[in-house]
């Protein structure tokens, strides 16, 4: 697939799904909302009959700010260190809600039950791999310190200022970054993997996850920096809307308020988006190796869209498959094939995507590369 | 008696003549000071061992009504000698605001080494110099040493020594020092004390004021004329206190440079072969700014900063009497010596690529700049009454950052978060836990659990500001002015400032609060009391008719509610405040009624509970303590207001933000699964 359609497609799942999109935020907003009013009932009972803050609407200060954390009662230094439980509940939430999105995806439509049954289902896999996930970007985050200080250590009677400090750990921050855009990569990926294999084993999903990348590093990171593009593009203007109309007025503060609002939806969306076109990239790169069987009506869209073939062709596929509605069918090791009947359809769709595969051979090459140490977990070849 | 009545008419003479010339100020010929301490010194560097040697010649003027039999002197550097000197025990094993001793190298240690003492007659006195730690029972510290003169010194005679030393410098984390090829010499020669004789500074009998070097202190001297040979490899450039007469080439690639500096209380140098010097003038003084070329981006921030201080210091003190002001920006490992301040003569700070938004390089520029009055011309006993120079510095410092750089945006500057200077100062003493801590005019090495930094920098400079505004701007600089006219080149104590309080503001104050400013100052500078009042609530009570029985022409009548007459007013409206601190200043009450009729009025602030009732038709919706912020002591500015209709706006504008932060974060975090 090209970076080019993996955009646009995950583009368009993205916009799709504004109830999904809807789901993300409500559920951020309502958690954060809850510290939010507890923090302003307990301004509320501090200072809520002074008029310390009449003129901050107008001219914040930081010595009004100082004042309220000093003076203004324990509540809101209890609410503060509060929020430490509210960002793992938050964690865990999100964890949860992943797993939805992915079956949305798959399903290519919305339901709540669906999304919410999806979510439950994968949630103790999909929080294994997150444990995995952070703890990667954690060691990955040492590592980057230790030799960072190392380095300096090293170096540093070398160093005539301040600036090679400053150089040396940009070039640490710089490196995680570049590494980071290879771990959230991976662990999109590795998402997608548990999901569609119905499997449990998040080591093994996260191992596939990152071998993917490297396979396909140049066009998935290319693919993850275009994605960047909108939503930097979109903080700029957020900050310089922000700025210019500023929060002294009750209107600015109410049009300050939706805009913000506004802004963290459209990060969902974007994060909808990210996550859509990645998918996109990595079933149907599953899809053209024949890898595992998607569910069937998803597999002959992703089919259609790939091989662009004519409405007429669409709707043959459509009208022999819509009668399956098996979520996930694991193709499994050729030695079994034989006891299991796979559908003559599945075949049929996979003869698309050859005719289209335009650089298949290099890929297949990698996969053989990827799959080798567990040869007989796939088969290597397309069924039929 | 005699030799006194004859040193009283030349301290007379001296005043006068320093009165009458005070428009020629810097003139060369005449003097500023009484030029006590003089010192010709010559030195060496030698930038491989990190040495200085050489020799100096001091002639010290005895001015006092006594006849002396010892010297004190001032050894400054032997506190690096060893962990066990004084100020490595109170230090906690050597560092110095959060720059540590590096002691595993052997060069990082320090020492001034006299070899040999001679006087005019060149007799050796060496074996009359023995240390001594007037302040302490540690034998082991050596930054104090006593002279035993075989003659005694007689008032008004002078004595020259020659003084032949070594001084090593240490690796810098306290002020003075060496970081490679960066040197920051600075306490660096043997000087002597100050000889204190009755009178001065409230002294009852004339005796030596030379303290040992401690971790929390900084210095005393008497003024003098420093004329300074400095011999540097020639690749060196050297900045230092005074004017260079003089530039040599001297033997072995090196070259001497001569520096002259008059009516100074101390003399400071540095050389690097790495400076970029930078230079400007504001009227006829000369600015030289020595750059790191890391930050040479950054020299007009120093630069125009220093024309802001120049420029305040002399509308609102006193004309700055040099000629010559040196920056100078260290090197990051030389920051140990950062923010330091001599005569003509400061350490500034900043590092590569700060940005414009956080304003260290001008904060630091304007606060060293401060200490040349602050100290270097009112020339106050630091180790004493750090206050005096730290803490009026610190409020100068405050008035010029907000001034220039806005009230709420001098110190920090982003879109995100500001914060103005004289806030950074309220929010380091108003809310912190320690600010009972001790007083603020204790002895700077008493200060053993700590708030040496805060009742010497940031109380001083919340009281002052308070001052100022309750007296107002122009009664505030009138005693500036008059501090500075009176004491320049003389050392005021803690008195001699309040004297002066009180003799320009005691009137105003007294008219404008009918209250003793007296108090204000004691509670200030004397006292550990915090000052917090609180406005506790307001209340609005309809008034009944009165009725009853009553006697009237000898008549009992008994007049019912109904037929009572009404009363003039409705209310009965009172507002409750309370004394809830320990220090107590006349606060202004501002209460606001419903029709929107306005009444302020003053209360001592001394009772711990206090009613204000007003008889009125229209109740009382609001009443606020200090409305325009003139208490800049009180420490809890929430409870100082009360309204029955609360704007809720502020609380709402703090939620949305807080609500929007958490919800980034959030998000943020939730990108790790
Ligand atoms: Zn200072």
């Amino acid at each position: 697939m090209t970076i080019k359609k993996a955009y646009t497609n995950g583009f368009q799942l993205a916009i799709r799904s504004p109830r999904m999109i809807f789901t993300l935020y409500i559920t951020n907003f309502l958690l954060v909302a809850l510290f939010a009013l507890s923090f302003n009932s307990a301004l509320q009972s501090a200072v809520g009959n002074s008029m310390l803050f009449d003129n901050f609407l107008k001219n914040d200060n930081s010595l009004v700010l100082s004042d309220i954390l000093n003076n203004g009662g324990e509540g809101i230094l209890a609410i503060i260190g509060q929020l430490r439980w509210g960002l793992i509940a938050y964690w865990l939430l999100n964890i949860f809600l992943v797993g939805g999105i992915i079956r949305t995806f798959n399903k290519q439509r919305y339901s709540l039950n669906m999304f919410f049954g999806g979510a439950g289902h994968n949630f103790p896999k999909l929080l294994g791999l997150s444990i995995l996930i952070t703890l990667t970007h954690l060691i990955v985050i040492g590592l980057i310190v230790f030799t960072t200080s190392l380095g300096i250590d090293q170096f540093s009677h070398k160093f005539e200022s301040e600036r090679m400090y400053v150089i040396t750990v940009a070039i640490g921050f710089l490196v995680y970054l570049l590494i980071a855009v290879i771990l959230f990569l991976a662990s999109d990926v590795s998402k997608f993997y548990l999901l569609l294999n119905d499997s449990n084993n998040f080591l093994k999903a996260y191992f596939k996850g990152i071998g993917f990348v490297f396979r396909k590093f140049l066009k998935i990171y290319a693919l993850y920096i275009a994605l960047l593009i909108v939503p930097v593009i979109s903080f700029y203007l957020f900050t310089k809307i922000n700025g210019d109309i500023g929060m002294n007025t009750g209107v600015g503060l109410l049009i300050i308020f939706g805009i913000q609002q506004v802004f963290v939806y459209i990060r969902f969306g974007f994060r909808v988006w990210i996550l859509g076109s990645i998918f996109e990239f990595y079933a149907d790169d599953l899809l053209l190796n024949n890898r595992i069987a998607l569910d069937k009506e998803r597999l002959s869209e992703l089919a259609a869209q790939k091989a662009d073939l004519s409405k007429m062709m669409i709707a043959k596929v459509e009208a022999e498959t819509s009668t399956n509605d098996v979520e996930l069918e694991i193709i499994p090791p050729v030695s079994d094939l034989e006891e299991k009947t796979v559908d003559t359809e599945t075949e049929e769709t996979f003869d698309y995507d050859f005719e289209e595969q335009k650089d298949s051979e290099n890929q297949n090459d990698q996969n053989d590369e990827d799959f080798e140490d567990n040869e007989n977990d796939y088969p290597e070849k397309p069924v039929g | 008696m005699k030799k006194f009545s004859f040193c009283l008419v030349f301290t007379i003479l001296f005043v006068f003549l320093q009165s009458a010339n005070s428009q020629t100020i810097n003139n060369k010929n005449k003097a500023l000071s009484e030029r006590i301490a003089n010192y010709d010194i010559s030195v060496k560097l030698d930038s491989e061992a990190k040495t200085v040697s050489g020799e100096l010649t001091l002639n010290w003027k005895n001015t006092s009504p006594d006849t002396l039999n010892e010297l004190h002197f001032h050894l400054y550097l032997n506190a690096f000698k060893n962990t066990q000197s004084t100020f490595m025990q109170e230090s906690g094993g050597g560092a110095l605001r959060g720059v540590g001793m590096d002691k595993n190298d052997v060069l990082s240690w320090g020492y001034c080494q006299v070899s040999s003492i001679t006087n005019t007659k060149k007799e050796e006195l060496i074996n009359s110099f023995s240390y001594i730690q007037p302040d302490n029972k540690n034998t082991h510290d050596q930054t104090v040493a006593k002279l035993m003169l075989n003659q005694p010194l007689n008032p008004c005679e002078t004595i020259e020594l020659k003084i032949k030393f070594e001084t090593k410098l240490p690796k810098i984390f306290a002020r003075s020092g060496f970081a490679d090829n960066y040197f920051l010499v600075g306490q660096w020669f043997p000087k002597i004390g100050v000889y204190e004789h009755s009178g001065i500074r409230g002294a009852k009998n004339g005796q030596w004021n030379c303290h040992q070097y401690h971790a929390s202190s900084e210095f005393y001297a008497d003024f003098g004329v420093y004329k300074v040979d400095i011999n540097v490899p020639s690749e060196f450039i050297v900045g230092a206190t005074g004017i260079l007469l003089n530039e040599k080439t001297g033997s072995e690639g090196t070259k001497t440079l001569s520096y002259l500096a008059e009516d100074v209380l101390d003399f400071a140098w540095t050389c690097s072969p790495k400076f970029k010097v930078i230079e400007s003038e504001w009227n006829d003084v000369k600015i030289s700014v020595m750059m790191q070329p890391d930050h040479l981006k950054q020299a007009d921030r120093y630069i125009e900063s220093l024309k802001i201080a120049l420029e305040y210091f002399t509308e609102h003190v006193g004309p700055y009497p040099y000629k010559h002001v040196t920056v100078v920006d260290p090197p990051l490992k030389g920051m140990g010596s950062a923010g330091m301040e001599y005569p003509m003569f400061i350490t500034a700070g900043t590092l590569w690529k700060l940005p414009d938004g956080l304003r260290f390089p001008e904060n630091v520029t304007i606060h060293e700049f401060g200490h040349n009055y602050f100290m270097a011309i009112l020339a106050t006993n630091e180790f004493e009454e750090a206050w005096m120079d730290e803490g009026m510095n610190t409020y100068f410092e405050t008035r010029i950052m907000d001034e220039s750089y806005g009230v709420h945006s001098a110190w920090i500057d982003f879109d995100f978060y500001k914060q103005g200077d004289l806030e950074s100062k309220i929010t380091g003493y108003n809310y912190s836990e320690k600010n009972k801590i001790a007083p603020s005019n204790q002895f700077s090495w008493l200060y053993t659990s700590g708030g040496y930094g805060m009742m010497s920098y940031n109380k001083p400079a919340v009281f002052l500001s308070t001052l100022d505004k309750m007296l107002g701007r122009e009664t505030m600089d009138n005693i500036w002015k008059t501090y500075y006219k009176r004491w320049k080149f003389k050392h005021p104590s803690t008195k001699d400032f309040c004297d002066i309080v009180k003799e320009v503001g005691a009137i105003k104050y007294e008219k404008l609060y009918q209250s003793n400013i007296k108090d204000f100052l004691y509670q200030s500078i004397y006292t550990t009391r915090v000052c917090d009042y609180k406005l506790n609530s307001i209340s609005n009570t309809k008034i009944e008719p009165d009725y009853g029985l009553y006697k009237k022409d000898g008549k009992n009548l008994n007049i019912r509610k109904e037929d009572a007459p009404q009363p003039k007013f409705k209310y009965l409206s009172k507002v409750n405040l309370l004394r809830l601190g320990e220090f107590t200043v006349p606060v202004e009450i501002k209460v606001t009624f419903a029709n929107g009729e306005e009444k302020t009025t003053v209360w001592d602030g001394k009772e711990r509970a206090h009613i204000i009732k007003f008889n009125t038709d229209s109740k009382i919706i609001s009443a606020q303590i200090d409305p325009d912020y003139k208490n800049i002591l009180d420490i809890n500015l929430s409870n100082n207001s009360y309204t029955l209709k609360p704007k809720k706006s502020g609380l709402w504008k703090l939620t949305v933000k807080f609500l929007f932060a958490i919800q980034n974060v959030f998000q943020f975090f939730s990108a790790f699964i």
